[in-house]
This record gives structure tokens, sequence and C-alpha cells, in this order.
């Protein structure tokens, strides 16, 4: 009896997160029909949905609370830029957006995983916040407080969108897959009890560098987009801020379901011009994303994932 | 050649010599038990074997070769393979994908990216072997506490282990899982070296084929388990022999302070204590003694209300107490000095006692209490926290005293002390005595608790087995901890 309440309940659910996923691709694609301003904001929207991603693995599977993703975002978008402006083909930026990220990843993360939680949070806050210093002081580079701007490109906004969507589309899907295999397990296992994991044989240190610098190489490729996106690059989007808000996103979204964490960033960019005006949206956003933090792992954009007697493996979304 | 060589270890920790150059050798195939009381540095040295913990002076050699100073997942990866005193499988990971997870680990491919992870047969034999067939594809999480130890045993099994440590894994257990997994630890293969901590004399003595026995960091003694039983040396080192028996002044009782009748309590699904009988008489002081894990401070926790009632009745002066909250009770004159002392962060030796008098009127008050402590005085100002494990106890029990209460209940006040600090304790309760208060004191220093009470109580697996007076208590103790 129990058994089949189960079973319907597994098949009530199966349905109910088939729809959210065409929902969720209906809400990438309905922009495009619009086009203008609706659009702008969604393909904002997607790219953020890819750092927020790329986040979400960082701190719901690893375990690792980075507040320094601003940092590689804007690498990544410096580096577009620059290449960019060097004559580069955009291909070519547009890899080492990425590529420019991970090495940053790599430095940092060497230090960073010496230690432990809070003090994580805290060093990978202070490299983000070097990185955005030097973005700004560095006049010569970057522009400083001016920002660099990408005026003379012309890229159409219904292929970035596209592209942006296609990219985010493919890297749950294979971020899904990842989490699959032994070493995604092993990513959760860390999380769970890293000395328990290293009594196992699992030199966790590279686990956790090796998802670093994923993540980061993700981030970076988000921002190489953005900044095609906007045309322009400031420094100020590298302040920690930044990272702030990718966080809020991550706990709008449930801190594991990666389909939830790729929508939460339409909810936020659509907030942000709201709240200059209404306060209390703003307010709103970040009462319901501190409270899901507390009360709701799962997050408020996953509700298929809330259902109980589910079991943590199909779980993963 | 030895599966296992210790040569000459020492851990400090701080000014704490934990170990003090340990040796010992364990053939291949070998069941070695270690066995010493608490704090003899038995966890440590698995840490050190393991290379989870560096080793201040000394080598380890496992089959051969020297891992002193590797990492532990290196010493993991050369054979060796570990459980731990806490049960910690990975709680959110299914059964078998706990195994399977250690079984690609072993294997050194846990960074595969090629395959999804799946029940291969292997994992499969190896929960069948710890009987956990039917529960595959259930979380870790929603396993029973025995359960968990036999996924962690499997998780270890997997990965072939040339010497496996099982750090207390009977710890914490009621009766029928205790018996499957005392089972499941004594079929395993022969071919296999396996070393056991156990606080359990009786089985680990029934497993071993050789022990050793470590005191205060050192090997006090090695050999057959036979001989150890009857080596006096280890029989002191548990029953203590440097201690006097007062002779008991008074042989007439005051009247009835506390009384359980058929007390039950336990954790979850777990019953640890059932149908203890137990009483304390006005100005009497009442030893509880047993070892590990055999429910001293869940009657303690049930008693006060910390934890509540399965069955039976908690009588305090007369009037039944069984269904009062904690704070109730402590109203009513119950007081607990718990194990740890838990010293507030911030607050000087002098801030503690006035917190803890606070609104507080009695014959006790912070002046007498400093004048009965005069250590304490001493260092009123000092923090807390700065304060050695000595002065902390004293402090802790000062903080109780202040409630005023007719009947005092301490927790393992020696945990962690050294034999110099144990006296002070012991010199503590004494005054105590004089003063006239009553202390039900749950010990595992035997000897030091004999010394100071009037009665004994020996807990065992939730019961109580023996009572009576310390005199006859050392036999008893004997009898029931190393079953000479």
């Amino acid at each position: 009896m129990a058994d089949v309440l189960r079973e319907a309940r597994l098949g009530v659910a199966g349905r109910r997160q088939t729809l959210l996923r065409w929902g969720l691709v209906g809400v990438l694609l309905l922009p495009l029909l619009l086009g203008g301003y609706p659009l702008y904001l969604a393909t904002e929207a997607a790219l953020l949905g890819l750092a927020a991603v790329a986040l979400s693995l960082l701190l719901g599977h690893g375990g690792v609370p980075s507040l320094g993703q601003a940092a590689f975002l804007g690498l990544g978008a410096y580096a577009l830029g620059l290449a960019l402006k060097a004559g580069l083909p955009l291909w070519l930026a547009l890899l080492l957006a990425p590529l420019a990220s991970a090495a940053l990843a790599l430095l940092t993360g060497l230090l960073v995983f010496r230690t432990h939680g809070i003090f994580i949070l805290m060093l990978t806050l202070a490299f983000g916040q070097m990185v955005y210093s030097a973005a700004h002081k560095w006049t010569a580079l970057t522009g400083g407080d001016d920002g660099l701007s990408l005026s003379g490109l012309t890229v159409s906004q219904v292929v970035l969108h596209l592209v942006a969507v296609g990219v985010l589309l493919a890297v749950v899907s294979g971020l899904r897959a990842l989490l699959q295999t032994p070493y995604g397990k092993t990513l959760e296992a860390i999380r769970q009890n890293e000395e328990k994991t290293r009594s196992l044989g699992v030199p966790t240190f590279y686990y956790k560098l090796s998802m670093y610098l994923l993540t980061a190489a993700i981030t970076g490729l988000a921002g190489g987009g953005l900044a095609l996106h906007r045309g322009f690059i400031s420094p100020h989007d590298l302040f920690w801020l930044t990272s702030a808000t990718l966080m809020v996103m991550v706990l709008l979204g449930g801190s594991r379901g990666l389909w939830g964490r790729s929508s939460a960033p339409y909810f936020t960019p659509l907030c942000k011009p709201g709240s200059a005006r209404l306060p209390t949206c703003g307010f709103i956003c970040g009462r319901s994303a501190g409270a899901d933090g507390a009360v709701c792992p799962r997050g408020a954009v996953a509700p298929a994932g809330a259902l109980p007697g589910r079991e943590p493996w199909p779980r993963l979304r | 050649m030895a599966a296992l060589k210790v040569e000459g270890v020492s851990k400090a920790f701080g000014g704490l010599l934990a170990l003090a150059g340990v040796s010992l050798e364990v053939a291949p195939g070998e069941r070695r038990a270690i066995i010493g009381p608490n704090g003899a540095g038995k966890s440590t040295l698995f840490k050190v074997i393991a290379g989870e913990l560096r080793p201040s002076q000394g080598r380890v050699i496992l089959q051969g070769r020297e891992v002193s100073g590797m990492s532990q997942e290196r010493v993991a990866l050369l054979g060796l393979g570990r459980t731990f005193q806490r049960s910690n499988a990975f709680p959110e990971l299914l059964v078998w994908g706990n195994v399977a997870l250690a079984r690609w680990a072993a294997l050194g491919q846990s960074a595969s990216l090629s395959r999804c992870l799946v029940p291969e047969p292997e994992v499969r034999r190896v929960l069948e072997q710890v009987g956990l067939t039917e529960r595959l594809h259930v979380a870790a999480s929603q396993l029973s506490h025995g359960e968990k130890r036999q996924l962690e045993i499997a998780m270890a099994l997997v990965q072939k282990p040339a010497v496996l440590l099982l750090d207390e894994p009977l710890a914490r257990l009621s009766g029928a899982e205790r018996e499957r997994i005392g089972e499941l630890i004594l079929a395993l293969d022969s071919q296999m070296t396996v070393l056991l901590v156990e606080h359990d004399l009786e089985y680990a003595l029934r497993f071993a084929q050789r022990v050793t026995v470590l005191h205060q960091g050192q090997v006090i003694a090695e050999g057959e388990p036979e001989e150890i039983r009857r080596n006096p040396q280890v029989q002191a080192v548990y029953v203590g022999a440097s201690w006097t028996l007062e002779t008991p002044a008074v042989a007439t009782r005051g009247a009835e302070l506390l009384r359980s009748e058929g007390v039950g309590a336990g954790y979850g699904a777990m019953q640890v204590l059932s149908g203890v009988r137990l009483e304390v008489a006005q100005g009497e002081v009442v030893a509880l003694l047993g070892r590990n894990g055999m429910g001293k401070t869940t009657l303690l926790s049930a008693l006060m209300g910390l934890l509540p009632l399965w069955e039976g009745e908690v009588f305090f002066q007369g009037q039944a107490i069984g269904h009062l909250p904690s704070h109730c009770r402590a109203a009513l004159g119950l007081a607990l000095v718990p194990q740890g002392r838990r010293m507030f962060d911030g607050l000087s030796a002098e801030e503690e006692l006035r917190m803890a008098a606070w609104g507080q009127s009695g014959r006790w008050t912070v002046e007498r209490v400093l004048e009965v402590f005069p250590r304490l005085a001493e260092r009123r100002q000092s923090s807390s926290r700065a304060l050695s494990g000595g002065e902390q106890q004293m402090l802790a029990i000062a903080r109780a005293l202040l409630r005023n209460p007719r009947l005092v209940l301490m927790d393992e006040p020696t945990e962690g002390l050294s034999p110099l600090m144990v006296r002070q304790v012991a010199e503590i309760i004494r005054t105590l005595k004089a003063e006239g208060e009553t202390v039900l004191l749950a010990e595992q220093n035997v000897q030091m608790a004999l010394s100071v009470a009037d009665r004994v109580y020996i807990l065992e697996h939730g019961r109580v087995v023996w009572e009576g007076r310390p005199q006859e208590a050392s036999q008893a103790v004997l009898h029931r901890y190393l079953g000479v």
C-alpha cells in the first residue's frame, strides 16, 4: 500500500518535474518573441544563471562557500574585452575568458584549500577584492572607473540569447551527469565528511581544487558572455556585492538543485529595477532568500524536490 | 615481516604527552586488542598509525614500509583500513553508494568521469557479508546506530585492507546490535590483520590473540589474553592500587532522598537503561561505577529530567518527579555537574560563581564557596577557560553548590584529569561530605570513587548488576571488568 502511494507520489513528482523543465525552457525562449528589453533581461538572467549554477556546484555539492565569484566573472569579462581590443577573433576571446578565470582559481585555490569553512569564505572574499582593486586601479589596462567599452562590436541579441540559453542547458546537463560519476559522488562525500573521505584514501585537496577550477571556468565564461551582452565592462561588477548577489540567487534556487538554480536569476534581475522604486520588492527577495537558507535547503524555485519521501540521489536535478 | 610495526612513537599535544614511546609489532593475520583506561592514548595511537596525526617521535612501519609522516590518504592506499569511534558514513549517499565510493577510492580511481557509480557485485557481496543486503537502497542517514557501524565495516572491508583498525566498534550499541556486530568482527577474514580498541574487555579478550595494555601513553603489558587477565599490574591500572579506603564511621543512614524504581530510558529507538533501581540517602556519597557506555550518563540525565523516562518512576523526598521538567527538578534541589565541565566563554572564575548564585539564598554563598575552595579564591580573576582542568572541575562543582541543592549529581568529574588533579577532586568530594552534602557520583576512576563513597552501584549494559559497600567492591569490579 505504502509502495503504491509512493509510486503515485513519484509519478506526480516526475510529471511535475517534466512540466517545470519545459516551463523553464519556455521562459528561456519566450523573450525571443517579445524582443527588446525583456530579451535583454532574459539574456542577462541566463548568463547570471550560468554563474549561479557554477556557484551552486561549488556550494551545494562541494561545500565550498566562495564569496569571490565576482572576480572570476569580472576576469572573464576583462579577458574577453581585452582580447577583442587586441584584435583576436571572437572564438579565441571566448576561450580565453574561462582560461583566465581558471588560472586565477588555480593560484588562489592552492592557498584557499589549506583552510576550511568560514576561512574559505574570508579568503575567497579577500582574493576577490584584490582582483577588484587591481581592475579599479590599473587604469592603463582596464580603463579604471571609466570601464571598458566594446562599442565597436555587433552581436545579434537573438543569437546571443540562444547561445546563452544553449550553454546554460548544456552546462546544467553536463554537471548533472558529472555528479553521477565516482568523481561527483566523491565531491559530495567530501562535503559530508572530509576526514572520512581522506581515511578512505582520497586526496581531497585535489578534488576540491579541480572543482574550483571547473566552476571558475564556467563563471569566467559567463563573465565573458555578460561583457559581450552589455558591451561594457565596469570594475564595479567585480565588487564583492556581485558575489553576494550570486549567493542570494543560489539560496533562492535551493542549495542543491541545478535546475532551480538556473531559474533563480530570472527573479533577481527582474526585482532589481523594481527594487529601486519599490523597496519592499528587494526586501521580499532578500527575505525569501534568507528564509530559504534557514528553512528549506531545496529552495523556493524547486517545489518538486520538496516532496517528502524522496531519496538523496534521485533528488538531484 | 610484521604487518604493522610501531617503534618508539611519542605524541605530545602542547604540554600533554598522549603517547610516550609506544612500541608494538603485529604479525600478519594477527588479532590484536589494545586496551587501557580512558585517556590511555589508544585513539591517539590509532590516529598516529593512520597518518591523521604526525608522531612527535618514532616511526610507524606498515608492511615493511615506513608510513610515518605520510598523509592519511596515502597510508590508506598502502593498505590501512579504519573505522571510527563515531560512525560516520556519508549520510546523504545510499548504503551501496557509500560502499561503492570506498571501493573506487581504494582502486585509486575515484576521479573517474567515464562511468556512473553503480552497485557492482563486489559491493553487494561485502554488504551481504555484513548483513545489509536488504538496506542496499536506503540513505545511510536512515540506518540505525548498529547498521551504521555495519556499513562502516563494509566500507573498510571493500577496500581489502592488509591492516584494519577498529576503534571501539561496540561503543554505544545495545544488546542485540552489540551481539551482531561482535559476531561480524569475530568472523572477519583470517588473512586480515585486525587491531581493536574496545572498552568491553570481555569481548576484547575473547577476540584477541594478543593484547597490548596502554596506560598513560605507555605500554605496560603485552601478552596473551589469559596472561593479561592475571597480570597484577593490569589489574592495578583498572582498579587502582594507591588509594586507601576509609572505613565508614557510621553505619546509620539518613532519610531517603532519592529513589528510582525500574527506570528505563534511551535515545531514539535504542533503549539504554532498563529497570534501574537505586537509592540515595541524606548525607551519603553514592558511587555509580561502570565502563564506558554502560549507561551512567544516561541515568544521571534521566534522574535530572534531561531525558524522558520510558518506564519506571523517580522519587525525590518521597515525591514522584518522573514527569517534571528538569528546571522544576532543579528547583526541588537536584543539581547536575555535567561531564566536560562546560565553562562559559569570557567570564572570570568569580563571575561564573556570581552568575550561578544569582537570586539564590542559602548556606552556600560565593564567599563561603571561595572559603572552601581557596584555590578558586586565588584565581578568581582568571578567565574560566584559562583555568586548569582540575580548577575548572572545582568551579563546576562550586557552581552547582551555589544553587544550594539537596543532591548533587556529578558526571565523571575526574575525566581527563591528571592523577594529582584526581586527588584534588577526591578531596573536594570528601569536603562536601564533611559539610553534610549528598552526592551521587558517576565515575570511571574506580579507586577514587571507592575511596569517597559510602555505597556503590555497578551498572552494566544499562542495569544495576551489583550494589554494596566499597570494601567489597574491588573484587566485584575486577570480576565485572576483567572477568577475573
